[in-house]
């Protein structure tokens, strides 16, 4: 008997739910959403889309051989995506590609009479630095005279926070994780002013009269649809207005390039040995075991996420520097493998979940399980910078992960001296290798541990107990 | 198209807006129909064969 479960994000769509188990996930179909989708599918736009790996691996199959009866007449099967990310854990750059990525199958699908219900980023996922389009159930028929439906959805969720970073300087990913939904025409109109010295381009449509024609017509009880219809709507309307969008995405560009990290690794502070000392014992520890999923914690430049994907199945490199993360991103799409998903991730602040019961989008901890975590340069940040316990940090990761390599920079290392030029004296003096070792030898074993030539760290590797 | 989403009035009219030259034919037309309460029904009383057309293609 299958064992699949509702994944828990999936009831938007009336017409459509996702499941998950069995090594798979299965979306099932009503009776009017099985008709919308048989009616597109053979289309040569999907049949393209599925062989070029635009549109994620697709099989057709009867409800009842996974386990589905009533009210799902329909079912398709792909393959499980290896991490579910969310656009909040996404740099400038994967949130933009996402964006061309949706106007052009929106615009694809549009020339082939076929429509696209809804423009959210929650319809792309990453398989390493590619993203790929997920929502099959986003095809149905397009009706003479539609509108573009979810053109306001993808002001909210895909320009605006674009706009947001590339004209403003102001990161997105807050605001996004903040709200599922993303950002309102009139919230954006009131962040983006009319003075703002830099570029600009779709503002005044797209931003400003947008907020106003929502204003407008907040009340009214106008049929659009049909009153575009009757006017004449047509696809190249449609299409004219998704090319014009890709136009004003793919101009868009990082605004601010420099942050605390993005022109700094704290690798400066090793002698080269230290250096390639921590990488053999690196080695060593992920190639001890095959590994299916590891995660790289603090990952910057990813030459530790480098070295666990060449032992590993998949590696979610994490950092909580936007663009550290987004500077991995384009090096690794420049790259041919696709073992390694690069994301923003603040250790301090990762969230828990979002949108309805908070169920929605869960939190990273509920995402994944690695079968080996990299903590490497991290933990004094969290513990000095952050004031999270060291206890704390080590339960975390004791829930999180049977085995870990995690490296601890004693009380007179360079960084933590640094960390605490500007602390009350003695606040962080539980702050040392030995209280370190002593808690972790509580929830761990240490299978090996190496002091770093340069004298002020050791590495551990370590299995849960 | 049935889409889940309630699109809103506003952003349906500024996403033709959008399309710049290729909407303004359809804008004129909208704009001398009076997008208001008032021409409501016209409008849908007169575009009731179109919405009913299964027609993939504009």
């Amino acid at each position: 008997m299958s064992s699949i479960h509702q994944d828990p994000g999936s009831f938007r769509d009336p017409l459509s739910r996702v499941y998950v188990g069995d090594g798979q996930v299965v979306r099932a179909f009503t009776e009017l959403g099985a008709k919308d989708i048989k009616a597109v599918w053979d289309k040569p736009f999907i049949q393209k889309a599925l062989a070029s790996g635009q549109l994620i691996e697709s099989n057709i199959v009867e409800p009842a051989s996974v386990g589905l009866s009533a009210p799902w007449s329909m079912a398709m099967t792909h393959p499980l995506v290896p991490f579910i990310s969310y656009p909040y854990e996404w740099t400038f750059s994967m949130l933009k590609d996402a964006a061309l990525l949706q106007l052009e199958v929106t615009r694809g699908a549009l020339a082939d009479g076929i429509g696209v219900k809804d423009a959210t980023p929650y319809n792309v996922q990453f398989i390493g630095p590619k993203a790929q389009f997920i929502d099959a159930g986003s095809f149905e028929r397009r009706r003479k005279g539609d509108p573009w439906y979810g053109y306001r959805q993808f002001c909210e969720m895909f320009l605006y926070p674009l706009m947001m970073q590339g004209y403003l300087g102001v990161g997105f990913q807050q605001f996004m994780r903040g709200a599922v939904n993303g950002i309102s025409p009139d919230t954006m109109r009131k962040l983006l002013p009319a003075s703002i010295r830099r570029p600009r381009k779709g503002r005044l449509t797209h931003v400003v009269l947008h907020a106003a024609a929502q204003d407008r017509f907040a009340n009214s009880e106008v049929n659009m649809k049909s009153g575009a219809a009757k006017a004449g709507m047509n696809a190249s309307v449609l299409d004219a207005t998704l090319k014009k969008l890709i136009g004003i995405v793919q101009k868009l560009s990082l605004g601010d390039k420099k942050s605390t990290w993005s022109e700094y690794s704290e690798r400066g502070h090793y002698i080269e040995s230290s250096l390639d000392e921590k990488q053999r014992f690196v080695r060593d520890a992920v190639a001890s075991a095959p590994r299916k999923q590891v995660w790289d914690i603090g990952c910057n430049d990813g030459v530790f996420s480098r070295i666990a994907a060449a032992h590993s199945d998949y590696v979610v490199a994490m950092d909580a520097d936007p663009l550290v993360v987004d500077r991995l991103y384009n090096t690794l799409k420049g790259e041919k493998s696709d073992k390694i998903l690069p994301l923003y991730v603040d250790m301090s602040d990762s969230g828990g979940g979002i949108g309805w019961r908070g169920q929605e989008r869960p939190g990273i901890f509920h995402r994944g399980n690695p079968d080996m975590v990299l903590v490497l340069a991290v933990i004094h940040h969290l513990a000095i910078t952050f004031n999270i316990p060291l206890a704390a940090q080590l339960d975390m990761f004791r829930d999180l992960t049977p085995e870990m390599v995690i490296e601890m920079p004693h009380a007179d290392d360079p960084m933590v001296q640094k960390l605490l030029v500007n602390k009350r004296a003695g606040i962080h003096d539980d702050f040392n290798l030995d209280r370190f070792e002593r808690l972790l030898t509580e929830r761990f074993d240490i299978k090996s541990k190496m002091l770093l030539s340069s004298g002020t760290r050791t590495i551990f590797h370590v299995t849960r107990k | 198209m049935f889409s889940y989403l309630d699109a809103g009035t506003g952003s349906m009219l500024v996403s033709i807006l959008g399309s710049g030259l290729a909407g303004v034919g359809v804008l004129w037309k909208m704009a001398r129909g009076k997008v208001t309460g008032k021409s409501v029904t016209n409008l849908e009383d007169a575009s009731a064969d179109a919405e009913d057309s299964d027609s993939a293609h504009d």
